[in-house]
């Protein structure tokens, strides 16, 4: 039984976790907890508000399995647009919250963005990051961060492949402007 | 004779296949590395080839490679959910639980949709229905002032009541 559970696809232990077995959902959350940890923490720069969302994620998995159609999804796709919307909504959500008392503190844990702007080269990638709108910024996330294929990133964001292509080629466009447009104002900023 | 590459079509191959021109598809190779001599195409392609190092710079210094020691905690956490949930339904079950965390409960093992959506429905229910009762308060009902005689209806025709007398 254990050796069916790790050398099972994704696939067939969702079917496992839809029935309640609960080896089926350790060996997923094993396979996948860091990847979909990792996720959050890029889109949301706060490594406790990603644990505690990808947590959740993973009891509307354990919850909710029968709502996965393995027949019709790739299950990593399938997690990945429950993740991504999740971290969507939750970003929303915090920018209308006001600031907490302490916000303008040092958070201990070091953030997507603390750790990129310890480096020169990290604070360039994240201003032209934060230049582009959300679904580019989505866009370059899941294609060179997570490192999924174009079609696994299109079919995540609910897009044809060539709207996707377009999309991160719009994107890189953009931070290429703005790279050419810090490099301009360093310029002639020094005469 | 190759065909010149326009600038759009050179940035788009660019963002699709990377800096290196020797992995482009081969029929648009030639004319791609024609461009990429000119002083746009060398431009272009130092930009493309900075944003790629910055991507690199990026995935570095992600929080794969951030050594925050909780991995092990939040797997075990993950871990841990079917047992969580089991015992919280028991709790449940046994009205051993607040009215929030039952109704919450509830929500998260047996309904479709978010307890917001339940809310947003309900908010709905309840605007249709005011709608309903202040459009009915508008209309125009008699009133003790109004000369209304509905004794007039209560015979087809006078002779009726000479009938009855």
């Amino acid at each position: 039984m254990r050796l069916q559970v790790e050398d099972a696809t994704d696939e067939s232990l969702m079917v496992q976790v839809a029935e309640g077995n609960k080896g089926a959902f350790r060996q997923l959350t094993l396979r996948h907890g860091m990847r979909y940890r990792a996720l959050a923490y890029r889109f949301l720069g706060d490594m406790a508000r990603a644990e505690d969302l990808v947590q959740d994620a993973f009891v509307k998995l354990w919850t909710n399995a029968d709502s996965f159609n393995a027949g019709k999804a790739k299950f990593t796709t399938w997690f990945h647009r429950v993740v991504v919307n999740r971290c969507l909504d939750e970003k929303r959500k915090k920018t209308i919250e006001q600031l907490p008392e302490n916000f303008d503190q040092v958070d201990q844990t070091a953030s997507v963005e603390v750790l990129l702007e310890k480096d020169a080269v990290g604070k360039r990638l994240s201003r032209a990051l934060d230049a582009l709108s959300e679904r580019q910024q989505t866009a370059v996330k899941l294609s060179y961060f997570d490192e999924l294929s174009n079609q696994e990133a299109a079919d995540v964001m609910g897009l044809k492949l060539k709207a996707f292509e377009s999309l991160l080629v719009r994107s890189r466009t953009k931070m290429r402007q703005v790279l050419a447009a810090e490099k301009t104002d360093l310029l002639s900023a020094l005469g | 004779m190759v065909a010149r590459m326009k600038q759009d079509t050179f940035e788009e191959l660019l963002c699709m296949y990377g800096a290196d021109i020797s992995v482009w598809p081969k029929e648009v190779r030639e004319a791609a590395q024609i461009y990429a001599e000119t002083e746009v195409g060398i431009a272009l392609l130092e930009a493309e080839l900075e944003i790629d190092q910055m991507f690199e710079a990026g995935i570095a210094m992600g929080p794969e490679t951030a050594s925050d020691g909780n991995s092990d905690a939040f797997l075990n956490r993950l871990a841990c959910i079917p047992e969580q949930q089991a015992q919280a339904m028991y709790a449940v079950s046994s009205g051993n639980v607040g009215l929030f965390t039952h109704i919450k409960t509830l929500f998260a093992e047996t309904f479709h949709f978010s307890a917001v959506s339940y809310a947003a429905q309900g908010f709905a229910f309840v605007a249709v229905l005011t709608a309903g009762i202040m459009v009915g308060a508008q209309t125009t009902v008699a009133t003790a002032d109004d000369d209304l005689d509905l004794s007039e209806d209560w015979f087809a025709s006078a002779s009726d009541v000479e009938e009855l007398e």
